[in-house]
């Protein structure tokens, strides 16, 4: 592929507007990247990212497929773009070419309160359709972190989880059916899931722009909760608060949140909830390491020496902190709390009161991967989750921890609890006196993460998809189902422009 | 019509029906991968020998009796691991040994081999409290075609990328032979609890059926069907799992309608589920659509009957022709995917 592509630029300003694309460079360096940590410490190592060649707004679906078939009739390469808050490079242009910014995609097209769906058009904001929803006393129950930046588009494509999933499911639990844009340059509306024969949504939903640009969503809709119940428990030790976790979804309950802070991550977001709160670990890390005076170089040092650290770590108290929403009707609301509470006295947890869960839910959306300073200070702070059934929880844990550990600071909570099992959602800090070093012991430590997670059989992602981060562990993950992936390329994407490169990639550049 | 034995240099020793159909059952994995090397044609999973009248010309029987296993059952995590071959009610008969169970497993599924249902992709056994049977299934171990075998991770959700264990759900073979799955299970309802009652209409009942849902009271199974007095009766069954008697309740209050005797639903629950059960499940053909669309079905078909009802769809059998599912070329994109999955011979 050649990576620019500026013989179409013509074309495309007659296809979707003179305005509408953009070759200059600010646009072509603002999007360039995504919220991926490590573009951070590529930057500082003096590398500079692959531009693309153009950045195109279309208005509609119509307009998505002649850009398309016009990128096929030049095999250029195309890189659907929704709010650029993914967090593993997916919209990196690595092979330059154009990247589709699907934003002027907004309109929510019909909603049928009686059909329980809407219609949304993939360039909405979370956050926007959310409140839109409110006002007709609905929800999409669809709550990731990143709400207010990120799209429908993105949530579908990378098969995200909102904060509520084990309530209302993740994003493919909501999709009824696509409207998607093929290689082809075809507009195409995928078949219901419920409608039998191959499960097409099931397809592009995670396909993270690989095999369609997704124009538009039907999703399941909720009326709006009229009650929620909120609780901490300050739990003896990560044991005790698995089971509370395991115990209330293999029960049929359905709480909207069980959220489980392992010992440091206890510390870190304070385990009454209301102090450095709820904003969480992250947040805690940043203050810590953009500290004046002596704590940031103090932190530095201990990041730097992460097997020193972690095993300080060690000597922390055992207790972790669980935090529970439950919601619906007020009767269920009141139920499944009751029963939560029933279990979590069962093992001898203390029960904190509403603050800590009240607390979380109101800095909810307060986390930032803004993290340049952190990074320019020479440390660097990143996450990754993984998924497991509730049998292998804590190993996975205990062996992601012992594998990461070894080269940076490492702590985690346990979220999105199913009765099947829950996702681990590990946080991890380093720092290196270059940016070569920092860059080597970031590596290392997701090699350890994925590594660890692919030979205990666990899903290696569960929410963030796979962008450049995890490509290179897909194909241990998956087998030869990569064939069929193979297959449904060459099929729904015959030339090979969308997002080449992803999913089953190519090692990160 | 006969079988004869053959020996064929691709399959080795298999059955040769006359319509051209071949059967072969393949001891272990490393043998299925081998046979599906050197084949070409669709492949169908089945235990036992091909049915004649049921056999197309160039198709493949993959008979999966070796792979019939069910265990060993993860008694934390609720998961079981069965064989392709491996029936429902093998799988049910063997959770219920740990205490589980799948939830109600139809008469008509009890002896259906996994990878069978698997292959067809329609929803099987729609249930509120325990899921669609389908999505019980966390993990699909397959064999493609040309013999790779696929990996995939036993986790409750995953973002990596498509689903492509689900690609194999409903190909009706042509992705692949399902050599084994890892199925969530429920902990086995201690008590369990009958409902019946009577609305003066589709649009009532299946308005009531919606209300039900919104108060989170969900039914294991639940059935809407007329009455001969023109009035539509929904029974449903309930378990203890997150408390009988709150669920009853937050159904009694949701749902209104006229209270019937619950000893019709405990009498169709016999009828319907577990071994040996005699009257098949909802009716054929089946209609899929919006809930809005749903009553309007329902009105226009005789003997209408309601087993799935879900907040964005509803299925009504008995009612007209399923719509074109696959319609607007998917179908045809399907072949070619299967195409390009096929070996190059
Ligand atoms: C602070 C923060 C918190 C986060 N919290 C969560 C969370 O709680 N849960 C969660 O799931 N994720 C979370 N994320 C990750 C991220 O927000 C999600 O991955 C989100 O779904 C990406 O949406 P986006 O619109 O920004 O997509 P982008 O980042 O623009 O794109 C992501 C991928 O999807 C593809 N894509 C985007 N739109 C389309 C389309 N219309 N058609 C086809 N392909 C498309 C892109 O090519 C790319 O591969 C968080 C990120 C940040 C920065």
């Amino acid at each position: 592929m050649p990576p620019s592509a500026p013989p179409i630029v013509d074309a495309l300003r007659a296809c979707v507007g003179e305005r509408q694309v953009s070759t200059t460079p600010p646009d072509r360096v603002a999007y360039a990247r995504d919220l991926w940590p490590r573009s951070q410490l590529d930057r500082l190592a003096g590398e500079a990212p692959q531009r693309p060649a153009a950045v195109v707004w279309p208005a509609d679906a119509a307009q998505v497929a002649e850009v398309v078939a016009l990128c096929r009739q030049h095999r250029v390469p195309i890189v659907p773009f929704g709010a650029g808050s993914g967090v593993c490079g997916g919209t990196l242009p690595i092979h330059g070419g154009v990247v589709l910014d699907l934003k002027r995609l907004k309109a929510v097209r019909q909603l049928r309160p009686a059909d329980g769906i809407v219609e949304v058009e993939a360039g909405c904001v979370g956050e926007r359709l959310e409140r839109w929803l409110n006002r007709q006393g609905l929800s999409l129950g669809h709550f990731p972190s990143s709400i207010l930046c990120s799209t429908v588009g993105g949530w579908v494509a990378t098969r995200s989880a909102g904060q509520c999933s084990s309530r209302y499911g993740k994003i493919e639990d909501m999709v009824v059916d696509l409207e998607v844009v093929g290689g082809d340059g075809v507009v195409r509306r995928t078949p219901r899931a419920d409608a039998g024969g191959v499960d097409w949504n099931a397809i592009y939903v995670g396909s993270e722009g690989t095999l369609g640009v997704i124009t538009a969503a039907t999703l399941r809709v909720q009326r709006l909760p009229t009650a929620q119940a909120f609780r901490g428990w300050r739990v003896p030790n990560i044991e005790a608060g698995v089971e509370i976790m395991r115990r209330a979804m293999q029960a049929g309950l359905r709480p909207s949140v069980l959220r489980l802070y392992d010992p440091l991550d206890t510390l870190m977001v304070g385990s009454d909830g209301d102090r450095k709160a709820a904003k969480g670990p992250l947040h805690s890390l940043k203050q810590g390491l953009l500290g004046k005076g002596g704590s940031g170089r103090g932190l530095r040092w201990a990041l730097g020496h992460p097997r020193l650290s972690n095993g300080a770590v060690r000597l922390i108290p055992p207790g972790c902190l669980l935090l529970a929403v439950s919601e619906g009707s007020a009767a269920e609301a009141r139920a499944t709390d009751d029963a939560i509470a029933a279990i979590a006295r069962g093992v001898q947890a203390e029960d904190l009161g509403e603050g800590p869960a009240r607390a979380w839910l109101a800095h909810r959306y307060a986390v930032s991967f803004k993290q340049s300073r952190i990074y320019a200070a020479g440390a660097f702070v990143d996450t990754f989750e993984v998924a497991t059934t509730w049998g292998e929880v804590r190993g996975l844990y205990d062996a992601v921890k012992a594998a990461v550990g070894r080269h940076v600071l490492v702590m985690a909570h346990f979220s999105h609890a199913y009765p099947g099992g829950c996702s681990i959602y590990f946080t991890f800090a380093g720092a290196g006196p270059t940016p070569q070093v920092m860059r080597a012991r970031y590596d290392a430590a997701w090699q350890a993460g994925l590594d660890t997670a692919v030979t205990r059989g666990a899903a290696i992602a569960h929410h963030h998809g796979v962008g450049l981060s995890r490509g290179r562990h897909m194909g241990a993950a998956h087998g030869e189902a990569q064939r069929w992936f193979g297959a449904l390329k060459a099929t729904l994407d015959p030339d090979g422009i969308l997002n080449p490169g992803k999913v089953f990639s190519e090692a990160p550049p | 019509m006969s079988w004869r034995l053959v020996h064929d240099p691709a399959l080795g020793e298999c059955h040769r029906a006359p319509s051209g159909a071949r059967c072969v059952a393949p001891l272990d994995g490393v043998a299925l991968a081998e046979t599906l090397v050197g084949v070409a044609g669709r492949l169908r999973s089945r235990v036992g020998q091909p049915v004649a009248d049921e056999t197309e010309p160039g198709e493949i029987w993959i008979d999966l009796t070796a792979f019939s296993g069910v265990g060993p059952v993860d008694p934390v995590g609720q998961i079981v691991r069965a064989g392709g071959g491996a029936t429902w009610g093998a799988i049910e008969a063997r959770l219920q040994v740990d205490g589980l169970t799948l939830g109600p497993v139809p008469g008509w599924l009890w002896d259906q081999p996994v990878a069978h249902t698997l292959d067809g992709g329609r929803r099987a056994r729609p249930s509120p409290a325990c899921g669609e049977l389908l999505d019980l299934v966390m993990a699909i171990q397959a064999v493609l075609p040309g013999g790779g075998l696929t990996r995939s991770a036993v986790s409750p959700r995953r973002a990596t990328g498509p689903d492509l264990a689900r690609g194999v759900v409903g190909a009706e073979g042509r992705a692949g032979v399902v050599l084994g799955v890892h199925v969530q299970a429920w902990p086995l309802a201690g008590q369990v609890g009958y409902r019946a009652t009577r609305f003066g209409g589709w649009a009532e009942a299946l308005a009531a059926g919606q209300a039900v849902l919104r108060a989170g009271a969900r039914p294991q199974w639940w059935r809407f069907a007329p009455a001969p007095t023109g009035e539509v009766v929904l029974t449903a069954r309930f378990g203890d799992l997150a408390g009988l008697d709150h669920c009853l309740a937050r159904y009694d209050e949701a749902a209104g309608g006229r209270p019937d005797d619950p000893g019709a639903a405990e009498a169709l629950d016999a009828a319907c589920y577990g071994p040996g059960a005699i009257r098949r499940v909802a009716p054929t053909p089946r209609w899929v659509g919006a809930p809005s669309a749903a009553v309007g079905q329902a009105e226009a078909t005789a003997d209408a009957e309601v087993w799935d009802l879900r907040p964005e769809g509803v299925t009504v059998c008995g009612a007209g022709a399923p719509p074109a599912a696959q319609a607007s070329g998917w179908e045809a994109l399907a072949a070619a995917a299967f195409a390009a999955l096929e070996p190059a011979r």
